[in-house]
């Protein structure tokens, strides 16, 4: 995966994390992640996902061994908690994504406001910006909430289910800004239940309380190591060509807030 | 004749200091309104509002400052309703309610045993028309400082209000943030129970917000226009007081509350009527 000069920016070493009451819901986790990378985090509800990004955003320390961060997380959950009737345009919304970096009584500057539009026009909302955000449609609030995430220039960018309830055009924008953000350097570390959405990352995580493999798409996404990702909750499309193409678990895709 | 008609009651009854008071106060308490509304607090604020009472009365008793009495009420209601909140098999509803409920009794019965208070009716609905200048200066020191926090947090404020989950990973300190939404709701409370009395000054801190809020579709013009109808609602009451020889308080409560009503029927309005193009 990477050679010695390869600096990475996330560093776990057999990591064990787990919630105050009850069971390590990761456990053993070694990973190294370097910049310039898509990773698809794949696994079950309950698989470790949500407890990963947990971890990468300071919430959860490691119980036992390492993990460690060199750089910025910006984070973008899966469930939306946003409020669509509160009175802010799609660029309010993306400036809050500069408030760590001034001091908590200035205001948003030229530049800072040049980048929040920067940052809605790479997500296809530039003609947008003001409209009110409670206005714009279910994928293209989540589109404006993944310009907030990357506004601020984290090079780890951390996204929990991007995808779930976006529609088409949507998500085809946001698989666009994700690689354009992988090919600027950053690392870019994606949960998903979608095979096909794990096919075009460069690297997939698959995990099940531990980590059951960590490669290339094209090593991981086997029938074998999908039905140990997923276990009994499994069930394989094969394609035409025999590829294992969707696994759905139990309310896959939906609100799991509790989902370690 | 006109000039006649708005320079009178201002060297009358109620004059330019109990309208200057009303202004200032107005405008801080509707600013501070949008966030209480948007931070879900409104029941709160009304719970504060009446469970301050025995620190209304204690200070009419002591003959210290109503605004204190307030402040201290407002504090020793908020560390009581904490309290309750942590009764096994209760829920939070259950333990305002029974709270407020007490501390209300507990501030009547103060009332009738204590022989310093000079109108008891006073403490419950207000005396806008007993302004001195230091209670302006007062006002105005604190609405300066209301300007002040809502200016430096407000991009802390709308970010928290907006997503509760994401703000900390924004780099918002949810906790302190939080704390000091509670502290203006404190303070502008206190504000307008010095003013308007411990039943009516709810309608000073959430009537002009929630109808600048029906009415608005960003927050910056939301905060101005709460502002605005805050001061602008005072003063109306005191005319209709003046010119209706209606109780000052009720006055403007009933201005606040009109304001209230026509604007989200405004807001109805343009809801159904179908955009064009």
């Amino acid at each position: 995966m990477s050679g010695d000069t390869v600096t990475s920016l996330v560093h776990a070493e057999n990591a064990t994390l787990a919630y105050d009451s009850g069971e390590p819901a990761l456990v053993d986790l070694s990973v190294e992640l370097p910049g310039s990378e898509l990773v698809v985090l794949l696994g079950p509800n309950g698989g470790g996902k949500t407890t990963f990004f947990r971890a990468l955003v300071g919430e959860l320390q490691p119980a036992h061994g390492t993990f460690e961060l060199e750089s910025a997380v910006a984070y973008l959950p899966q469930t939306d908690g946003s409020r669509i009737d509160f009175p802010v345009s799609a660029l309010d919304v993306v400036l809050m994504g500069t408030l760590s970096e001034r001091r908590f009584w200035q205001r948003a500057r030229r530049a800072e406001k040049q980048r929040a539009l920067a940052a809605l026009e790479r997500v296809g909302l530039g003609a947008s910006a003001g409209r009110t955000y409670g206005e714009l449609s279910g994928g293209q609030r989540r589109r404006v909430l993944l310009a907030r995430t990357i506004v601020g220039g984290a090079p780890v960018i951390a996204l929990d289910e991007p995808l779930a309830g976006v529609d088409p055009s949507s998500a085809e924008v946001i698989r666009a800004a994700l690689v354009s953000l992988r090919d600027e350097g950053r690392l870019v570390i994606e949960a998903s239940h979608d095979i096909e959405q794990a096919r075009s990352a460069d690297r997939v995580i698959c995990l099940n309380g531990r980590v059951v493999a960590d490669g290339a798409p094209e090593d991981v996404l086997t029938d074998a190591t999908l039905r140990e990702t997923y276990a009994a909750d499994l069930a394989v499309i094969s394609d035409a060509e025999g590829r294992p193409l969707l696994a759905t678990t139990d309310g896959c895709g939906h609100d799991h807030a509790h989902d370690a | 004749m006109i000039a006649a008609t708005v320079l009178a009651p201002l060297g009358g009854d109620f004059g330019l200091l109990s309208a200057l008071e009303l202004v200032i106060v107005g405008g801080a308490c509707g600013a501070v309104g949008v966030w209480v509304l948007h931070f879900g607090r409104a029941i709160l604020a009304e719970s504060f509002t009446h469970a301050l009472l025995p620190g209304l009365v204690l200070a009419a008793i002591v003959g210290a400052g109503l605004l204190l009495g307030a402040v201290v009420g407002v504090i020793a209601a908020y560390g009581l309703l904490l309290l309750a909140a942590r009764a096994p098999k209760t829920s939070s509803g259950t333990a305002t309610s029974v709270s407020v409920t007490l501390l209300v009794a507990l501030g009547a019965l103060l009332a009738s045993s204590g022989n310093g208070i000079a109108s008891f009716e006073s403490l419950l609905f207000g005396n806008p028309l007993a302004a001195s200048s230091g209670d302006v200066l007062i006002a105005s020191a604190l609405a300066v400082g209301i300007a002040v926090a809502l200016t430096a947090l407000g991009g802390q404020f709308a970010a928290l209000a907006f997503d509760a989950r994401s703000a900390p990973t924004l780099g918002v300190n949810a906790g302190m943030v939080s704390a000091a939404a509670l502290a203006l709701l404190a303070v502008s409370v206190s504000v307008a129970a010095n003013v308007a009395g411990s039943l009516l000054a709810l309608a000073l801190v959430t009537g002009p917000a929630f109808g600048a809020s029906a009415v608005t579709h960003r927050l910056r013009s939301s905060l101005a226009l709460a502002t605005a109808a805050g001061s602008l609602s005072g003063v109306v009451g005191l005319y209709l007081s003046y010119y209706a020889d209606w109780p000052a308080s009720a006055s403007i409560a009933l201005v606040i509350c009109l304001w209230a009503a026509g604007a989200a029927a405004v807001a109805g309005l343009q809801a159904r009527t179908p955009r064009l193009g």
